[in-house]
């Protein structure tokens, strides 16, 4: 028999593209975010409640919500966040700062990178950055943008 | 709920970053027959298999569950596979005793497996859950999606890092106990404090590791098991909740999980967890997240968190011991986990932890969270109450 202390592997890799289809609903958000600058939400005709990114139907009350559109203002609060300090493969460099973001009128949040923060000094960053805080969302020119949620960033609204 | 179900036998393998030394299959075989041995049955005595495994690209095989089936003695029976993300073996486990409940099953075998060491860094594949158009371009993943969770919790349920590093040093202490644990060191609060950030609030020793490693499972209808086991750990209660898809919708609050748990004490008659629960096998693999559910399982209102984590109430030699076993901070093979727990809960009632065994044990909870979003608010969430006594 083979020297039974050697244990063998085979490498392998998974890479596959896809086209991830918005479908309806969410084109035409993605659309607005783009042509106009525009941030619209679908409203649920039954609870009201308010849904960012817009949702073609309420998961809540079962019905369709796709034609009833509201727009929101582009600012709102930080939900939650974090300060990311390690290298994660195929994501971005450290440090960076993610955000749950509630907008103003929303009953949902959006997550996205906080901008605008120094991150010099990780130990004093995080301390600046507050659970509750106001935030605002400036959109990058028309140029730019290009129907995605990258087409805005979110700051600090001091 | 059908007929009385009780778990009269648990498997596990050793859990390891990588476990160079077996293939899939190999694992599944060896805690298939460590749980049969251990319910003193054959392969033909089993009579269904639900197989838990989460998502693929963290074994970067599709279907494995076709090429570990017949490992898991499946061959010329029933077989489902499973998957709620780290809920997964919690939902095994549920629909394992469904199945015997049902009446159509007498014993049904549950096994999940995860080989989260085939592939260098399981975050960047978990960033892949995200919605791709909505979420995953914001470097999403369990780690940071867990961390900003924490942040609210913190501010909410006013907990500090030094509370965490807390149930981080009792976990790593625990872990110490049990052969089949990962992460068998022994920590101080200040190598927590001190371990590099990993992402705010989480330093490196406040979170889990990755693991290869299966768990299985033996349930069986009220006959079969009281003459199985000497000691049968009845499943009194189980339920599961399910929530929102869209990352962050619940924020953080503690809603499904909480649920989830009140759901499965009512069925097994249980009014007062502090009382009525003698030992805790949570979900938890951050630090934070088994502070939260202090208050998110009814063991104490939400400004009482910290006060009880200094009270080393959750310790092996507390009032309500959490997690003897190590828990999911020392050993995470992601869609075994939550079906570890409900191993872990049945090794207490059947009196079999040899240095882990809490005395006296009447009601063990067993919990499992999965799908992300926020903390304990995961989209899939399930909770298991066994007892001494069926109820």
């Amino acid at each position: 028999m083979a020297n039974k202390n050697e244990l063998l592997s085979v490498p392998g890799q998974w890479n596959m593209s896809y086209n991830y289809s918005a479908g309806e609903t969410l084109s035409k958000f993605l659309i607005e975010l783009r042509d106009n600058a525009r941030i619209m939400a679908t409203k649920c005709t039954q609870c009201n409640r308010v849904i960012l990114p817009a949702r073609s139907y309420c998961e809540r009350c079962f019905i369709p919500i796709k034609d009833n559109w509201v727009e929101l203002p582009a600012r709102g609060t930080l939900e939650a966040f974090t300060l990311v300090n390690i290298k994660f493969e195929g994501l971005p460099d450290p440090p960076y700062v993610i955000a749950y973001i509630k907008l103003e009128g929303a009953d949902t949040t959006i997550p996205h990178f906080l901008t605008g923060i120094d991150l010099t000094d990780i130990q004093k960053a995080r301390n600046t950055i507050k659970v509750g805080m106001p935030v605002r969302l400036i959109f990058k020119s028309r140029e730019q943008r290009e129907g995605r949620m990258t087409d805005f960033i979110v700051e600090p609204d001091s | 709920m059908g007929r009385r179900v009780a778990i009269v036998g648990t498997g596990q393998t050793k859990y390891r970053t990588k476990r160079f030394d077996m293939s899939a299959p190999d694992m599944v075989y060896e805690a298939t027959s460590k749980a049969l041995d251990d319910a003193g049955l054959k392969i033909q005595d089993i009579d269904a298999i639900i197989f838990g495994m989460a998502p693929e690209a963290l074994d970067g095989i599709n279907s494995m569950d076709k090429w570990c089936s017949c490992a898991a003695a499946a061959r010329g029976k029933p077989f489902m596979r499973i998957h709620t993300g780290g809920a997964t073996g919690g939902s095994a486990a549920i629909a394992a005793a469904y199945h015997v409940a049902s009446g159509l099953f007498d014993v049904v075998l549950a096994v999940a497996l995860e080989r989260v060491g085939e592939t260098p860094d399981a975050q960047r594949i978990l960033n892949r859950i995200y919605d791709p158009i909505l979420a995953s371009d914001f470097a999403l993943n369990i780690i940071n999606v867990v961390a900003m969770g924490a942040t609210r919790a913190m501010e909410r349920l006013r907990f500090t890092e030094q509370h965490m590093a807390m149930i981080s040093v009792k976990n790593h202490l625990n872990a110490l106990n049990n052969p089949y644990a990962h992460l068998q060191i022994k920590i101080s609060i200040e190598d927590v404090l001190k371990s590099p950030l990993v992402c705010w609030p989480f330093k490196l020793l406040d979170c889990c590791p990755r693991s290869d490693g299966a768990c299985a499972v033996v349930f069986a209808c009220e006959k079969k098991a009281r003459k199985l086991a000497p000691i049968p750990a009845w499943i009194n209660g189980m339920a599961a909740i399910t929530d929102v898809i869209t990352e962050g919708e619940t924020g953080s609050s503690t809603g499904p999980s909480s649920e989830a748990a009140w759901k499965a004490y009512k069925m097994a008659g249980i009014t007062d967890p502090k009382r009525q629960i003698q030992v805790v096998e949570c979900y938890a693999p951050f630090s934070a997240m088994e502070l939260m559910l202090y208050e998110g399982l009814g063991f104490c209102k939400p400004n009482e968190v910290a006060q009880l984590a200094e009270s080393g109430f959750g310790e092996m030699t507390g009032k309500v011991p959490f997690t003897p076993s190590g828990g999911v901070m020392c050993s995470n093979p992601i869609g075994a986990t939550a079906l570890i727990r409900i191993a872990e809960a049945a090794i207490q009632i059947m009196q079999k932890g040899e240095k882990r065994q809490i005395p006296n044990v009447q009601n063990v909870l067993a919990t499992g969270a999965g799908g992300s979003p926020g903390v304990v608010s995961a989209s899939f969430n399930t909770a298991m109450v066994l007892g001494l006594k069926p109820h």
